[in-house]
């Protein structure tokens, strides 16, 4: 029995000293690397290997592993990039931004329980970090961990009082614990901060359903569908933003750019898809169209004649030259390249959108009524063509026609400004007074001191109601 | 004191080289397989074919669907197999769909020439009823291009009735039912439709490593309305869309499922749509239908977020009587099931089912909800399959597979993942349709499947049993399958709900034949039908571990 204990001993004792080197000195790693790299693109390739050879430079350099790790991650290449982040984190485990990270890195990777795992681990060690805790928050919320989630969502609001993202994810705990009225108050909270906010609109949809307001609760589901959470942004993220240079993930951010309105960003990115692919012509098409935005008109032309000549056929390509043509004033050639977009596409509702718009131009609203219809058939969800469609009615004297199209296409976007002015309007001169109001009630919830609020109240109150 | 273990544990600490590893679970222990492979073995000769795989045109990776369903009415349910084929056919003639026979000692044989069902366009789904009301089963095919209906003349043979019925949309079909809509007592067809395309109006698109690849189908900003045929009567029907409320609705529709949601006595409709809000068609009878998802709960999930939905099945998961919905959806977003509060109100629990993280890294298509093992309690069956190039990739010869996911209901709330799929080992394929039946009739439910640009499977059960069984076969009283008939089994407390459908998973038909895993119950007890035009009728007591024919008239009427 003695000698066992001995024995014991003596192997515990070999061990610690075998490890005593591991305590004094950091260890190095060999820097992670793509076993595939073919297809990348070239710039991605030059940044990853500017970042491998500043870890073989320093293998022990816990910042430089993290680096490389924040390049894959940033153009979507995960295991690399978890693999990096565990380098720096055994060389530097106090960094608990990395194993942040490394949970992103993991999870994408479809390593969702060892993801939430390190996550855990990283919000303990960052109680004040608003974007670990929001993180942690929506990860356990979507896992059904309801309290869980309500501790994270709670740190990450003391870091940020009143921030709708937060608020919003408290609320969509109180859904789940089916606690309707706490979930309406904080929505309407977060709703507050930021009334464009999608998801705080899906919440409070869904605490009004809960609470039998199925009336109100349907124009804010529909204000909801589609939401997206505001990831918060950490302290890694501006370098993020920097290293994503895959096509992917240029395409993905131009087209983000202009969907957000954002065209010079769009048109930087563009440029460098098409520098890249030259031969692809929808680079060049998303180009020209984005550079017909900027009212650069010019040079989009140069860009959309490449884009014909790699594709002549291409619908979309016909659809932005017609563009071109209407921002230049060239009505006959705009509506014949739109002509050639309905031709090639005419499954595509925007092919006849371009040619309802060249109609307009031209004030031709009975071929603007006509498209805009075949348009509608297409794409029946587009509330832009239900309230132009509202607008050439009315051109055409069909006042009735044009309201029930403004009616429709409030019932699927009922915050849309445009609408609801077109409603009010459209109410004051069928004499239908109720409706008008009803309308300028919406509009002064949401734009009160906008101009055109301000003209509708005025006429509503010279009319006497 | 002096303790040496510590010492040991310091120790370990201290192996420190490598990063910190999260805690994996425990092995699972090694678990007998619940399913094998015997497509080849049971003569199920079926290579599907897509056309060229370097063109990346978009309906080549969609795949197609297969139903069960007994043709000759031998009591053994037999196997119809959607072809795709080639949107650009060369001068070669290309394989189409097959019929598969089955001869009752598991094996089957291929019967696709005498029934004259090959197709001629680029098939993607289908359906089985009894739409004429002449006792024996008839098949619809959707394509990408105009649907087919096959009229089963009887003695093993089908005509080609589409022109004469009027039911050949020529959108891009994918799932599809028969279903009495306006209950006026025949069956009407429902239509579900994808994207518009056109090869004409493909365009490219990039995997996230930049290279070709195919697209999503938002990227085509062309989604479809479905399509209500109404029966008419003598063997005609006539688009009822337009009158029904679907004109005006768009969907990039993939997923049916048809089941009397909020308890009316009419049956409903649920459209999944991939990357667009869902539609739940709500009957309020005489041919009218109400899109009410959104308000219902069940258009998005939890999040507010559009899914991209594929597979759909209705089943009674938590056991208290109603439908509730799973469907499949795309890597990242999880597998989705839906709660309902018996009014047709549905309520995203995904986050309890446990099932959240195993979905996650897949792309669910068919899907279903059979009690496999028998231990009376639902089980969920998932075929995936990738629509874009991801890193890493299970296959090299097929970039696109993913391996097939079994879960074993715990407790209608909760689910567990088997290991491989009830396989002995992981079976790679882009899976797409999948179809469920008991085709050798030992009790428990087997699964075909088909992988998209690969070959035909036949997954045999053969779970070790955890208790008893009985399928229970509701006829009409022109002798065909009762569609939407309404079981509630009573055995001791509990109380087993079933429906019959045909029309469930992705674009495909499962055997209308109701199975019920009963559990340690041994004696099952009294049968409870609702017909499809709302009478009553009670049969039994029924024995355990037997099939049961149920025909409407024979049975003790309720009122």
């Amino acid at each position: 029995m003695l000698f066992h204990s001995m024995r014991r001993v003596l192997i515990a004792l070999t061990l610690l000293l075998s490890c005593l080197p591991c305590a004094c000195r950091k260890p190095s790693f060999e820097p992670a690397v793509l076993s595939e790299t073919r297809e990348l693109d070239a710039e991605v390739l030059q940044l990853i290997e500017q970042k491998v050879a500043a870890v073989r430079a320093a293998p022990g350099d816990a910042r430089a592993h993290a680096d490389l790790g924040l390049v894959y991650e940033a153009n979507g290449l995960w295991d690399a990039s978890e693999q990096s982040f565990g380098h720096a984190l055994a060389i530097e485990p106090s960094n608990s931004i990395w194993l942040y990270h490394r949970a992103l890195a993991l999870r994408e990777g479809g390593q969702s329980a060892a993801a939430l795992a390190a996550l855990r681990s990283a919000a303990e060690q960052r109680p004040k970090d608003a974007a670990v805790q929001q993180r942690l928050g929506q990860w356990l919320l979507d896992g059904g961990d309801a309290d869980g989630a309500h501790a994270a969502f709670s740190k990450a609001l003391e870091c940020r009082p009143d921030q709708p993202e937060f608020l919003t994810g408290l609320a969509g705990v109180e859904i789940a614990r089916g606690r309707w009225s706490e979930a309406f108050a904080l929505a309407k909270r977060a709703l507050k901060g930021n009334p464009g906010y999608a998801p705080g609109h899906f919440v409070a949809g869904q605490a009004l359903q809960g609470l039998g307001r199925s009336e109100e609760a349907k124009p804010q589901l529909a204000a909801g569908l589609n939401a997206k959470v505001n990831w918060c942004q950490d302290e890694l993220s501006r370098d993020f933003d920097s290293y994503q240079l895959t096509t992917n993930a240029l395409a993905t951010g131009a087209a983000s750019a202009n969907v957000q309105g954002n065209y010079a960003r769009a048109v930087e990115l563009y440029e460098k898809l098409a520098q890249r692919k030259p031969e692809d012509a929808d680079m060049q098409n998303n180009l020209g169209a984005n550079l017909i935005e900027l009212g650069r008109l010019d040079r989009a032309a140069e860009v959309l004649g490449k884009a014909l000549a790699l594709a002549p056929q291409s619908f979309a390509v016909h659809l932005n030259l017609s563009e071109l043509y209407l921002r230049q004033k060239l009505l006959p050639e705009a509506r014949d390249a739109a002509q050639k977009a309905v031709d090639r596409g005419g499954t595509v509702g925007r092919t006849h959108y371009q040619l309802a718009k060249v109609f307009a131009a031209q004030n031709d609203q009975d071929g603007r009524y006509r498209e805009l219809k075949a348009a509608a058939a297409l794409d029946a969800r587009d509330t832009r063509l239900l309230f132009d469609l509202g607008d050439t009615c009315w051109r055409l004297g069909r006042l009735e026609e044009a309201r029930a199209f403004a009616r429709k296409g409030l019932e699927l976007e009922p915050n849309s400004l445009a609408g609801r002015l077109m409603q009010g309007v459209f109410a004051l001169q069928a004499s239908d007074f109720d409706e008008a109001r009803a309308a300028l009630a919406v509009l002064e919830r949401l734009a009160p001191q906008d101009q055109k609020t301000v003209a509708l109240r005025e006429q509503l109150q010279k009319s006497g109601h | 004191m002096f303790a040496p273990g510590r010492l040991l544990c310091l120790a370990a600490l201290c192996a420190c080289g490598k990063p910190a590893q999260d805690a994996t679970p425990p092995a699972a222990a090694p678990e007998a397989p619940w399913f094998e492979e015997v497509a080849r073995a049971s003569g199920l000769e079926f290579q599907h074919v897509r056309g060229l795989t370097q063109r990346f045109w978009f309906p080549e990776i969609m795949g197609s669907g297969l139903c069960w369903f007994d043709y000759d009415d031998d009591g053994r349910p037999d196997l119809f197999v959607v072809q795709s084929g080639d949107l650009e056919p060369g001068a070669q003639p290309l394989p189409g769909c097959k019929l598969f026979h089955n001869l009752g000692d598991g094996r089957f044989e291929d019967v696709t020439a005498q029934a004259g069902v090959a197709g001629h366009g680029y098939g993607m789904g289908c359906t089985a009823g009894d739409y004429d009301g002449d006792g024996r089963v008839d098949l619809y095919v959707t394509c990408v291009g105009p649907n087919i209906l096959y009229h089963n003349d009887g003695g093993g043979r089908f005509s080609d009735v589409t022109s004469a019925a009027g039911v050949g949309d020529a959108g891009w079909g994918t799932s599809c039912g028969f279903v009495d809509i306006d209950g006026d007592g025949d069956l009407d067809l429902f239509v579900v439709n994808y994207v518009r395309w056109r090869k004409q109006t493909e365009i490219p698109c990039k995997s996230p490593y930049g290279e070709r690849d195919y697209c999503a189908p938002n990227n085509y900003n062309a989604p479809s309305q479905c399509v209500l045929y109404l029966n008419d009567g003598g063997g005609h029907f006539h688009d009822g869309s337009a009158q029904a409320g679907l004109a005006a609705a768009f969907g990039n529709g993939l997923g049916l499922a048809l089941a009397d949601f909020d308890g009316d006595g009419r049956t409903d409709v649920y459209v999944s749509n991939d990357g667009m809000p869902n539609q739940l068609w709500i009957n309020r009878g005489g041919g009218k239908l109400v899109d009410e998802a959104l308000l219902r709960g069940c258009a998005v999930n939890r999040n507010g977020a559009s899914q991209a939905s594929m597979g759909t099945v209705v089943a009674d998961f938590d056991q208290d009587g109603d439908a509730d919905l799973f469907i499949t959806n795309l890597r990242g977003e999880s597998t989705t099931l839906y709660d309902n509060d018996g009014k047709g109100n549905l309520r995203d629990v995904s986050s309890r089912t446990g099932m959240m993280t195993a979905s996650q890294s897949m792309t669910g298509f068919g899907d279903g909800a059979f009690d496999f093992d028998l231990d009376g309690v639902l089980d969920l069956f998932v075929v995936n399959g990738r629509v874009g190039f991801w890193k890493p990739y299970y296959s090299a010869t097929d970039l696109y597979a993913e391996p097939k996911q079994l879960f074993r209901g715990v407790d209608g709330k909760r689910f567990e993942e088997v290991p491989h799929g009830g396989l002995s080992a992981d079976l790679y394929g882009t899976s797409r349709g999948a179809a469920f039946a008991d085709y050798d009739g030992d009790g428990d439910i087997d699964v075909a499947v088909v992988e998209n640009n690969g070959p035909l499977r036949l997954l045999r059960n053969c779970a070790p049993r955890k208790g008893h069984w009985v399928e229970l076969d509701l006829r009409n009283r022109a002798g065909a399958p009762a569609l939407a008939a309404r079981v509630s089994l009573q055995s001791g407390a509990r109380t087993f709900t079933r429906e019959v459908r045909v029309c469930s998973s992705y674009a495909s038909a499962d055997d209308p034949r109701v199975h019920i895993g009963l559990g340690a119950l041994a004696q099952p007890g009294m049968a409870s039908v609702r017909w499809p035009d709302g009478t009553r009728e009670s049969f039994g007591p029924l024995a355990a571990d037997a099939l049961h024919v149920l025909k409407q008239g024979a049975g003790s009427p309720v009122r």
